[in-house]
C-alpha cells in the first residue's frame, strides 16, 4: 500500500505557510505606518499612567518643540496638569437664564485649539420647545436671533460621569477619570476605533478625521498634555472642563464666556462653595439619570 | 518562598495602579486670599443717545450707526438743576425717546437731584452711581441672592479663592436699568457637523 496521498501533506505544508506568513505580516503593520514623521521615541511611547517623571518631561518637551516648529510659536507650553488633593469638580447650569447665544460653544473653540474649518466644539447647544424634554427633538443648526419666543436652550458637552460607559468600552485604556472627576484621553494612545463615541448617550466625544488646521496666530499657547494640545488625526476627543485652566484653579473658558452667568463651577468638596450652594438650594437634575452614568454636569432651573 | 510571592505580587499590584496617578497630587487649595473684584459699570458713566428722538443739538448721525455715548458730566456739571419729571415722556429737551420699560417706577424712584446727579434707595438714602447693585437688590432680593453666591451673572478668574480673584460685573452691565429685560441677540459659530452637511433634511425635522 502506498503512504498517505502525499499531496494533502504538501496542501497542509503551504497552507501552514501561507497562514503564518500572513500573521506574520499582520504583526508587523504598523510598521509600515512608520514615517519620517514617526520618531523612534514616539513609537515606542508608554501609556500616560505608565510614565515616570523623566520618561514624561521628554514627551512633553518633544510635543512642545514639535508644536513650536509647527506654528512657528516660542510661546507654545505644554503642561501635564494633575488633580489637586481634596478637590472634585462639578459644574452646574441654569436653564432658566441660557439663552442660546452659543457663545460658550465659541470659548471652547477657541480655548481648546479645535479645527476652524469644521467650527468644532465640545459644546452643542439645543434649541428646545418649552415644556418638551425630547433631547432627539433639540435644534443645534438655528440662526435666528435668540432667545426665540417658546423656546428654551440645553448646551450639552461632557458630563464627566463617574460611571462613565466610554471608559468602559475603551479596548486599549486610553481614555479614564482621574481624581478630580475628569475623564481624560490619552491622544498618544488612542487607536481612533470610536467606541467610546458610540458608548456615549450625550454625544459628547468627538473624532478628528483630520488633523486640527489652525491659524499660527490663532493658536492657544497654554496648552496641557491632557487636553488642549493641537491632536492628531485620527484619535478622540472630549471635553475636560479646560484642566489646564481649572487645574490651576481658574474657572473653565465656557463659563468664562456666558454672558448671562448660566454657568456655576467649583469644589464638590468645598461646603462653602458655589456649586455646593447650587446643588443644595436649586432644582437640580442630570441628564438622562436612569442609565445610571453618574454626571458630575447638573442642570437645573430658578423658578 | 510565600513571602516571596507575596513580595512579587506587591510589586506587580503597585507597578500596575498607574505611577503618575499615585505620586503626583497637586496640594489642596489653601485659605481664601482673594476675594471678589468687581468691574467698574461702563454703562453707568455714559447716556445713550438712540437715532430716534436724539437731543436736537447732537450732529446728525447715519443710519445704522452705534448710538452715541454722552458722559453724563457733559451737561450735568453746568446744567440747573430741574425737578425729576414723573416719566421719561415729559421730557422736552434731553433723554428723549428714553426706552421705558420698568413696572410702574418713576424717574424719581431712583434718581435724585442733585450735583453730581446721584441715585438713592427707598430709604432716601443717597448712593453713588457705582453702588447701583445695592438699588437693584432692594426688589430683585432672590437675583441678589443668587448674585452673591455666583449663580447670576457673568464672571471671570478664578474658582481657587487661595490662588487668584474671582472678577464680577454688575447688573447694568447686561441689564437697561430703563428696560432691564435681556434682550439677547444674535448666536455665534454655527456649527458645521458632517451630518448636518450630509443630511440637512434629516437633522431638521
Amino acid at each position: 500500500m502506498t503512504t498517505p496521498n502525499p499531496s494533502r501533506r504538501v496542501a497542509l505544508k503551504v497552507l501552514g505557510a501561507t497562514l503564518g506568513a500572513g500573521a506574520f505580516a499582520r504583526a508587523v503593520a504598523p510598521l509600515t505606518e512608520w514615517t519620517k514623521e514617526l520618531s523612534l521615541d514616539a513609537f515606542l511611547q508608554k501609556n500616560y499612567r505608565e510614565l515616570d517623571r523623566t520618561e514624561l518631561d521628554a514627551v512633553l518637551a518633544r510635543h512642545q518643540q514639535a508644536a513650536r516648529e509647527k506654528y512657528q510659536r516660542d510661546d507654545i507650553v505644554i503642561e501635564d496638569y494633575r488633580p489637586q488633593e481634596g478637590v472634585e469638580f462639578g459644574y452646574a447650569l441654569n436653564l432658566s437664564v441660557c439663552i442660546g447665544c452659543r457663545r460658550c460653544a465659541e470659548a471652547c473653540h477657541e480655548e481648546n485649539n479645535h479645527d476652524r474649518r469644521t467650527h468644532q466644539s465640545y459644546i452643542r447647544v439645543l434649541e428646545m420647545e418649552q415644556g418638551s424634554f425630547d433631547m432627539s427633538a433639540g435644534r443645534v443648526d438655528y440662526e435666528h436671533a435668540v432667545p426665540a419666543p417658546g423656546k428654551y436652550y440645553m448646551p450639552v458637552q461632557c458630563q464627566q460621569c463617574d460611571n462613565a460607559p466610554c471608559v468602559k468600552v475603551c479596548p486599549v485604556q486610553a481614555t479614564w477619570k482621574e481624581r478630580d472627576g475628569i475623564v481624560v484621553v490619552d491622544y498618544d494612545w488612542c487607536i481612533g476605533c470610536r467606541y467610546c463615541e458610540a458608548a456615549c448617550p450625550y454625544h459628547a466625544r468627538r473624532f478628528n478625521w483630520s488633523a486640527p488646521e489652525i491659524p499660527s496666530e490663532e493658536i492657544n499657547p497654554n496648552q496641557g498634555y491632557l487636553s488642549n494640545r493641537v491632536r492628531p488625526a485620527g484619535v478622540v476627543e472630549k471635553c475636560t472642563f479646560c484642566l489646564h485652566r481649572t487645574r490651576a484653579g481658574r474657572l473653565p473658558a465656557c463659563l468664562e464666556a456666558c454672558p448671562t452667568g448660566a454657568r456655576v463651577f467649583g469644589n464638590l468638596l468645598d461646603p462653602n462653595s458655589d456649586i455646593r450652594r447650587v446643588l443644595e438650594n436649586k432644582r437640580v437634575f442630570v441628564l438622562k439619570e436612569e442609565l445610571g452614568t453618574r454626571p458630575r454636569f447638573f442642570y437645573f432651573f430658578d423658578k | 518562598m510565600r513571602l516571596f510571592t507575596l513580595f512579587a505580587l506587591t510589586v506587580l499590584a503597585t507597578g500596575c495602579n498607574g505611577r503618575l496617578a499615585d505620586e503626583r497630587l497637586q496640594p489642596p487649595p489653601g485659605p481664601a486670599q482673594h476675594g471678589t473684584v468687581m468691574e467698574p459699570p461702563p454703562s453707568l458713566t455714559a447716556v445713550v443717545l438712540p437715532e430716534q428722538g436724539r437731543a436736537s443739538f447732537a450732529p446728525a448721525l447715519p443710519s445704522g450707526a452705534p448710538p452715541l455715548r454722552v458722559a453724563c458730566g457733559t451737561c450735568h456739571a453746568t446744567a440747573p438743576e430741574r425737578p425729576l419729571p414723573a416719566k421719561p415722556e415729559q421730557l422736552q429737551q434731553f433723554h428723549q425717546g428714553l426706552a421705558f420699560k420698568h413696572g410702574a417706577l418713576e424717574c424719581a424712584s431712583c434718581h435724585s437731584v442733585g450735583q453730581p446727579p446721584r441715585l438713592h434707595l427707598a430709604t432716601g438714602e443717597a448712593l453713588e452711581t457705582s453702588e447701583a447693585l445695592k438699588l437693584c437688590a432692594q426688589c430683585h432680593g432672590p437675583q441678589w441672592r443668587d448674585f452673591q453666591r455666583g449663580a447670576h451673572g457673568g464672571m471671570r478668574g478664578y474658582w481657587d479663592a487661595s490662588r487668584g480673584p474671582k472678577e464680577r460685573i454688575h447688573c447694568v452691565n447686561c441689564h437697561d436699568p430703563h428696560a432691564p429685560r435681556y434682550v439677547g441677540g444674535q448666536p455665534v459659530l454655527p456649527p458645521r457637523d458632517r451630518l448636518l452637511e450630509a443630511h440637512p433634511q434629516e437633522a431638521q425635522p
